[in-house]
């Protein structure tokens, strides 16, 4: 699963999302892909299974872009304990997401498979999505 | 060569504030600039560009600009919209002269479908969409066509292979590879690796490792 290979610290603050993803909201790659419209962390488990679902659907050729990364960590406290004794363990790995950012993208196939491929790995994924087609240069 | 017309009014107020202001009257506020001129801050009737856009290949259209009375040959050279809604938030507009050179990205379209994707199963992938032209306002082409058809697997198309006329200069280097076509790729790999880098487990922490090399204890 994708996560970063060394890290500067094992914990990170948890912060806000607020605002839209400017960034990163354009088919960089691909023909479709498919689009946040929601904020959200995305686990790299998430990532994954969204990643299986789109490449068992295309069987063979297209080619598929992730564009998100898990880098930030995320910690939990052991079930049943009190509160305090400060930040939990590192219990795995999160992508946060603004709206507007894309979050996979699918090239060398045909619409209809792209668009079912996004679909189911839309399901797989903790915020609404849609699948966006590419524009021209100025879209 | 596409041809419009479009008329805009100058914008007193510059900033977010005047802006945001502009959008809610139903306008889309532009910059002008280019040929030696002052940046002109402008405003666009919102209905009326956004119909443009849809309609026609504003790309590299040659807009006939009328600024309240006072007439601008300009392109568009970028349109920033809303990531979600995709509405149009602000337009940049260049001054060009019909006698001088500008410099523009021309989409490449593709003649026929490659051999190598037709019979053996490859995947034709892009490397680039778009060419960098040099060439007269009057002359720039809606598009580059290239045929592919004869392309096998392992083949590739690059800057230097596409025939183009005298007139157009082309910007990039003649290496810069456009398109090519891959073998197919095999899931059952994919899956394999995947599975691999499930047991990676934690990242090396870079600033642990400096503190034990000085000699104090970890705070984590």
């Amino acid at each position: 699963m994708l996560m970063p290979k060394r890290v500067k610290y094992r914990k990170m603050q948890r912060g806000r999302m607020r605002g839209k993803a400017y960034r990163g909201s354009e088919i960089s790659f691909g023909e479709y892909g498919l689009q946040a419209l929601e904020p959200g962390w995305i686990t790299n488990r998430q990532i994954e299974a969204a990643r299986v679902a789109i490449t068992r659907h295309v069987r063979r050729g297209g080619k598929v872009w992730i564009k998100i990364f898990p880098d930030k960590t995320v910690t939990s406290k052991p079930a049943e304990t009190r509160m305090g004794s400060g930040k939990g363990a590192p219990e795995g790995w999160v992508a946060v997401v603004k709206p507007g950012r894309m979050l996979y993208e699918i090239a060398g196939i045909p619409r209809d498979l792209a668009e079912e491929a996004l679909r189911l790995a839309s399901f797989k994924l903790p915020i609404r999505t849609r699948v966006v087609a590419r524009t021209g240069r100025s879209a | 060569m596409q041809q419009v017309r479009l008329s805009a009014r100058a914008r007193a107020d510059v900033g977010k504030g005047a802006a945001r202001a502009s959008r809610r009257a139903g306008n889309i506020p532009a910059i002008l600039y280019g040929h030696g001129r002052e940046p002109l801050p402008i405003q666009l009737d919102s209905h009326t560009f956004r119909r443009l856009v849809a309609t026609e290949a504003i790309e590299n259209a040659l807009i006939s600009l009328d600024i309240d009375g006072e007439q601008d040959t300009v392109m568009v050279k970028e349109i920033q919209r809303d990531p979600v809604s995709r509405e149009i938030l602000h337009t940049d507009l260049l001054r060009i002269s019909l006698t001088e050179t500008v410099t523009t990205r021309v989409p490449v379209n593709l003649e026929g479908v490659p051999l190598g994707v037709r019979e053996e199963g490859g995947i034709l992938e892009f490397a680039h969409r778009d060419l960098s032209l040099r060439c007269l306002p009057m002359e720039i082409p809606q598009q580059i066509e290239i045929s592919v058809a004869g392309l096998a697997v392992g083949d590739s198309i690059q800057v230097g292979d596409i025939q183009l006329p005298e007139t157009f200069v082309s910007v990039d280097d003649s290496s810069v590879m456009i398109l090519s076509v891959r073998p197919p790729l095999l899931r059952e790999v994919q899956t394999v690796e995947a599975e691999e880098e499930i047991e990676g487990g934690e990242p090396e922490v870079i600033t642990r490792r400096r503190e034990e090399e000085s000699g104090e204890e970890d705070t984590d």
